[in-house]
C-alpha cells in the first residue's frame, strides 16, 4: 500500500508546499521558520505598475524567492525542471510519481477546478503538491486546503502552462537531497540578514520602510484626487493583499512574528522576543489599518477622521518596522 | 494578535493564521476572515452591479464579449494579450464590437481557453432565476471538438 501524504494546511502556498515536501522525506520544520530563513517579510507599493489600473502592493517578497532563499540557507538541494513541451511535462510528472516521489509545482490558480470559482484569480505562482496518480486523476496536496483533493490531467496540465505574467513552464521541483544536520542557526542568521537589507537598506523608495511612508504620503493624496469608485478600488486591492493572500494575517507580520519567536529559542537569545512582540504589534496596527481602510470602502464612519487614522497609523508601523530591523541588525552583526 | 480576539466564526472561507496563544507561545489556528465575513457582501454586491452593466453593455454592443470577461476575471489587458498571444493594440481592437465581428475563430477559440470557458459562451449568458437557482443548474460539457460543448440543465 501507498504511503499516506502527510498533507497539513498552511497559510502561504509557497511556505506550506515546501513545509508539506520536506515532511513526507522525514524533516520537520515549521512555516514561520521556511518564511524567515526565505526572507520572506517585505513590502513595496508601485504606483507604476498597474493591474486593472490599479497599483502593485506587496507584503512579500517576489514569488519563488522565498522558496530559493529558504532551501539555500538551509543546505537543502533541490530538483527544478521547466519544460516546453506540456505533453513531456505531464509524462515526467507521471513518471516521479511512479516512483514515489511527491513534487511540488507551480500553477495558475483560476484553473485549478477545486477551489471555489467565486475565490479564484488569474495568479501565476500558486505553489501545489501532486503526490499520486490514481484512476487517472492526480491527487492533490495544496497547502493552503484543510484537506487533499484531485484534478483531472487535462485541468492540471492547463493550469501548469498558463501565459501572461510570470508564465509558466511546467515548473516542477522537489528535494534532491537534505543534510543530516542542518545549521538551523546560521540559516536564521542569514535569512535575518537579507531581510534587513531589503527592508531598511533597500535603496529603491518604493520598498522597505521607506515604501511604507510612500504609501501613507500616497494615501493622504488619494482622499482629495481619487473619485469614489477609484479610491475603493485602490483602498480594497491593500486589504486583499494584507489579509486575503494566504498572509497568515496582518501581510505576514504575524509569521514573521512567530519566526522571531523560534530564533530566540534557536539562538538562545531573549532578545528575539521583545522584537517578536514588536513586530507583532506592527501587525496589529496593519490590521486596525485594514479595518479602517475597509470602513472607507463601505462608506462607514468619519471619511476625514478614517484618512488621518490611517496616515497616522502607517507612519507609526514605519516607525516601530523600522526601529526593530535596526534592533535586528544590531544583534545579528554582534 | 490574541487568539482570542482572531478567531472568527466563518466556514465559508476558512485560512490559517498566526496568533499569541494563551501560554504566550505563537503559532497556527485556523479561523474565518475578519474582513470577509464582514466585507464579502459588499463585494458581491459591487460584482454583480458591474455584471450587471457590463451585460447591459454588451446587449447593447458597446463593448465586445472579450472586454466583457477581460473585467469580469480582473485579467489586464496586458496580461491578457500576452495570454492569448497578440499584441495589446490588437487587443483593444478586439475589446470593440466592430472589431470583434472580423476576428478569426481560432483566435476566439484561445480567448475562450484563457478565460476557461466553453467557446459559445463568448456569444452566450445563461441566466437561472434567482428563485430556482438551487433547483435548476446549467452543466455544460466541453466535447472533444473544442468548438463544440453540450448544454444540460438539471432539474432537481
Amino acid at each position: 500500500m501507498a504511503k499516506e501524504f502527510p498533507h497539513k494546511q498552511h497559510a502561504h502556498c509557497e511556505n506550506g508546499s515546501l513545509c508539506n515536501l520536506l515532511r513526507n522525506e522525514g524533516v520537520e520544520i515549521s512555516e514561520p521558520l521556511v518564511f524567515g530563513t526565505g526572507s520572506g517579510i517585505f513590502f513595496a507599493h508601485m504606483p507604476f505598475i498597474k493591474n486593472q489600473g490599479i497599483p502593485l502592493t506587496s507584503f512579500r517578497i517576489l514569488p519563488g524567492k522565498i522558496y530559493w532563499n529558504a532551501t539555500k540557507n538551509l543546505g537543502i538541494k533541490m530538483a527544478k525542471h521547466q519544460y516546453k513541451n506540456p505533453q513531456k511535462a505531464m509524462d515526467e510528472l507521471d513518471e516521479m510519481l511512479l516512483k514515489g516521489k511527491p513534487v511540488g509545482l507551480l500553477t495558475n490558480l483560476y484553473y485549478l477546478p477545486y477551489f471555489p470559482q467565486e475565490y479564484r484569480f488569474h495568479y501565476n505562482s500558486h505553489n501545489t503538491i501532486i503526490y499520486r496518480k490514481e484512476n487517472g486523476h492526480y491527487l492533490v496536496s495544496d497547502p493552503v486546503l484543510e484537506k487533499t483533493t484531485t484534478i483531472s490531467y487535462y485541468d492540471l496540465m492547463k493550469a501548469r502552462f498558463a501565459k501572461g505574467v510570470l508564465h509558466l513552464k511546467g515548473d516542477m521541483y522537489y528535494p534532491l537531497s537534505i543534510p543530516e544536520q542542518s545549521n538551523i542557526q546560521k540559516a536564521i542568521k542569514k535569512g535575518i540578514k537579507t531581510t534587513i537589507n531589503l527592508m531598511i537598506k533597500n535603496p529603491v523608495p518604493y520598498h522597505g520602510i521607506t515604501g511604507i511612508s510612500f504609501l501613507a504620503k500616497k494615501i493622504r493624496k488619494w482622499e482629495t484626487s481619487l473619485d469614489e469608485e477609484t479610491l475603493k478600488l485602490f483602498l480594497g486591492n491593500i486589504i486583499r493583499m494584507q489579509e486575503e493572500t494566504g498572509t497568515g494575517g496582518a501581510g505576514f507580520r504575524f509569521i514573521y512574528a512567530a519566526f522571531l519567536l523560534e530564533a530566540a529559542k534557536v539562538l538562545k537569545d531573549d532578545r528575539f522576543r521583545q522584537l517578536s512582540e514588536n513586530i507583532s504589534t506592527a501587525g496589529d496596527n496593519w490590521r486596525a489599518f485594514a479595518l479602517h481602510a475597509a470602513k472607507i470602502c463601505k462608506d462607514r464612519g468619519n471619511r476625514k477622521e478614517e484618512f488621518d487614522y490611517m496616515v497616522n497609523i502607517l507612519k507609526d508601523i514605519a516607525e516601530l518596522e523600522k526601529n526593530t530591523y535596526k534592533e535586528l541588525k544590531n544583534i545579528i552583526s554582534k | 494578535m490574541k487568539e482570542k480576539d482572531l478567531y472568527i466564526d466563518f466556514k465559508p472561507q476558512q485560512q490559517v493564521y498566526y496568533v499569541e496563544k494563551e501560554d504566550q507561545s505563537y503559532g497556527p489556528i485556523i479561523s474565518g476572515s475578519y474582513t470577509t465575513k464582514n466585507f464579502l457582501d459588499d463585494y458581491w454586491y459591487k460584482k454583480n452591479n458591474l455584471e450587471q452593466s457590463l451585460r447591459r453593455q454588451l446587449q447593447d454592443e458597446e463593448i465586445s464579449p472579450v472586454y466583457y470577461y477581460m473585467l469580469l476575471q480582473e485579467i489586464g489587458p496586458g496580461d491578457l494579450a500576452k495570454r492569448v498571444g497578440i499584441s495589446i493594440r490588437k487587443l483593444k481592437k478586439h475589446c470593440k464590437p466592430q472589431y470583434f465581428k472580423k476576428v478569426r475563430l481560432n483566435q476566439l477559440l484561445k480567448y475562450a481557453e484563457v478565460f476557461n470557458i466553453p467557446f459559445v459562451n463568448l456569444f452566450q449568458t445563461f441566466l437561472v432565476k434567482q428563485d430556482k437557482k438551487e433547483q435548476n443548474k446549467v452543466e455544460q460539457i466541453q466535447t472533444k471538438n473544442p468548438y463544440y460543448s453540450i448544454t444540460k440543465i438539471v432539474a432537481e
